[in-house]
């Protein structure tokens, strides 16, 4: 099928077994993918073994081609946080290198024995001991994993020590850096005693009209970079929108190189360097020289602790060292008032071990099932600073994020691009899938999302 | 190519091997972003041409002859542009059309 490797795998860790399957093309039609279908696979396995709590990695039909944003996949799964269904992005090189690996759509089900690791590649599914690596921090983790099977490329889903404790401030970490998990999906891989998921694969994706495809890419391309983008860049592009005027100020003297997800024109992602120049732009002999910022609300909560931004960043890195939930780190420093890093860590220490939930405001607030990672509105394409299209965006914020979480592309890529609309998405997908699609039936299948 | 100002998004690397597969894929094309040094965050562009290896550091660019000792440094991350075909020089460079920084251009022969 195109825009799909038509793969699937069922992964039974009660049973130490997994099996690859054929996806279910009725059920491509019927929910498209992403978010949409991983909701269905959810219902489906709970339906028939309520005990196996399953998890669901599902990609996108638009995940891994050139189009703009097009580096979404999704992890669905009932939130040990917040006891409902949540959708969490995983995005960077992690989202399409999960199609590329060979397999649509993951399920996992059941518990592990003794800890292991998921090793997914080229069509095949391990399940791999992960006594090496068990007490491990994630960095270390994904260090491990990448040596012991010779590839620097591997992606890595991991976790730290908050997962290993089940702490409810447990966050999955993506290879080195914190994710969009903010409702304890790490909590359940340490549940399930699962340390990391790994993916590499020379996959291949066919498209139907690929040429034209290509050339829908370049043209939206073009477009965003010249009415949206332009030249803005980094993480602190987004301080306005986040209520951090002067994130970019604060973040500036640690600001390294900007860098994007996968097929993604706007670089949101920003490098920090404090343990060497960040004007070292040639290779250098540190190998561990800073912290890649890639979860926005995340640094806007570090920004508002107060600290000194090395401070800051410094205790980010525990936090991802740790797999603990920036968020939950941000409000519990805003609460202490550590004096220096040290005090920081110890903070962030308890709570990797803590078996209660720091505040965590955003989580939950308005029973959204998606990440609440992004502004509520990314206004700089429309006029700068103008707050009354946030307000507007709210609930164009959660189609926006349903559509993105469906198809495989970035939500805040969506939020910051009124033109990419549903007719547009829907002709996307048309021209990829080689199938018609209409933008009725597209907002139908994600508003399942909604409901 | 400029390669300080590639911001790593790698659709580069899936048009051209949509060029030779005619399907999406990171396996066939003839220039690659170098990202093995993930916690460095440094990264730049490997380009095979028929002649040449171009390799773009964010600090410069280096040109060696295709059998001749190559730059340096890259590990094994870098070495795998050795094998990929080379450059088809397509009239319409989709690689650099699809750029969104500029750190590609196709230049006049």
């Amino acid at each position: 099928m195109n825009l799909y490797n038509e793969n699937m795998v069922i992964i039974d860790l009660d049973r130490q077994e997994t099996q690859t399957r054929e996806l279910d093309l009725d059920l491509v039609q019927e929910r498209i993918g992403g978010a949409a279908l991983n909701q269905a696979l959810y219902q489906q396995v709970s339906a028939q073994e309520p005990e196996s709590d399953p998890i669901i990695i599902g990609t996108g039909p638009l995940t891994g081609t050139p189009i703009p944003g097009a580096g979404l996949s999704v992890i669905t799964a009932k939130s040990p946080v917040t006891g409902q269904l949540a959708h969490v992005p995983i995005l960077q090189w992690i989202g399409s290198e999960i199609k590329y690996s060979g397999f649509d759509f993951i399920v996992i089900k059941g518990q592990a024995e003794n800890p292991v690791y998921l090793w997914l590649h080229d069509g095949l599914a391990d399940i791999a001991d992960a006594g090496a690596i068990k007490d491990q921090d994630t960095w270390q983790t994904t260090d491990w994993i990448r040596r012991q099977r010779g590839d620097n490329l591997i992606q890595v889903i991991s976790t730290g020590s908050a997962a290993a404790n089940q702490s409810p401030n447990a966050q999955l970490v993506l290879n080195y850096w914190p994710s969009a998990d903010h409702v304890g999906m790490a909590k359940l891989l340490g549940e399930k005693k699962i340390k990391a998921i790994a993916f590499r694969g020379l996959g291949i994706i066919d498209a139907e009209n690929g040429e034209s495809l290509i050339e829908e890419a370049i043209q939206l391309k073009d477009r965003i970079r010249k009415e949206v983008v332009r030249r803005k860049a980094g993480v602190g592009s987004l301080g306005p929108d986040l209520g951090c005027p002067d994130l970019a100020g604060w973040l500036k003297p640690l600001v390294h190189r900007n860098r994007s997800c996968f097929a993604c024109p706007f670089p949101c992602l920003s490098f920090v360097k404090y343990n060497e120049s960040p004007r070292m732009i040639a290779e250098s002999e540190v190998a561990e020289p800073g912290l890649l910022l890639t979860n926005p609300q995340v640094v806007a909560a570090f920004y508002r602790t107060g600290l000194e931004v090395e401070t800051a960043m410094r205790s980010l890195e525990v936090c991802a060292r740790l797999g603990v939930d920036p968020l939950s780190a941000a409000a519990a420093l805003e609460q202490n008032r550590p004096q220096n890093l040290e005090q920081a860590k110890a903070v962030i220490g308890n709570l990797a071990a803590a078996s209660d939930r720091a505040d965590a405001p955003l989580v939950g607030a308005d029973a959204s099932p998606f990440s609440p990672w992004m502004p509520n509105a990314v206004t700089f394409s429309v006029n700068e600073g103008q707050a009354d299209a946030a307000a507007a965006a709210g609930d164009d914020g959660k189609l926006r994020n349903a559509l993105g979480y469906t198809l495989g592309i970035c939500p805040l890529l969506l939020l910051a691009v009124p033109f990419l609309d549903q007719a547009a998405l829907a002709n996307l997908l048309s021209l990829g899938g080689g199938e018609e699609i209409d933008s009725e039936k597209l907002e139908e299948v994600v508003g399942l999302c909604l409901d | 190519m400029d390669p300080i100002e590639c911001i790593g998004c790698g659709a580069c690397e899936v048009v051209c091997g949509f060029q030779r597969d005619v399907a999406f894929t990171l396996t066939s094309s003839s220039i690659i972003v170098y990202r093995a040094e993930e916690k460095k965050n440094y990264f730049g562009l490997l380009y095979k041409t028929k002649t040449e290896l171009v390799t773009g550091r964010p600090e410069g660019v280096q040109r060696a002859k295709l059998g001749a000792s190559q730059p340096s440094g890259g590990g094994a991350g870098g070495k795998e542009i050795l094998i990929r075909p080379a450059c088809d020089e397509c009239s319409d460079a989709p690689c650099a059309r699809i750029c969104p920084t500029g750190a590609i251009e196709m230049e006049e022969a």
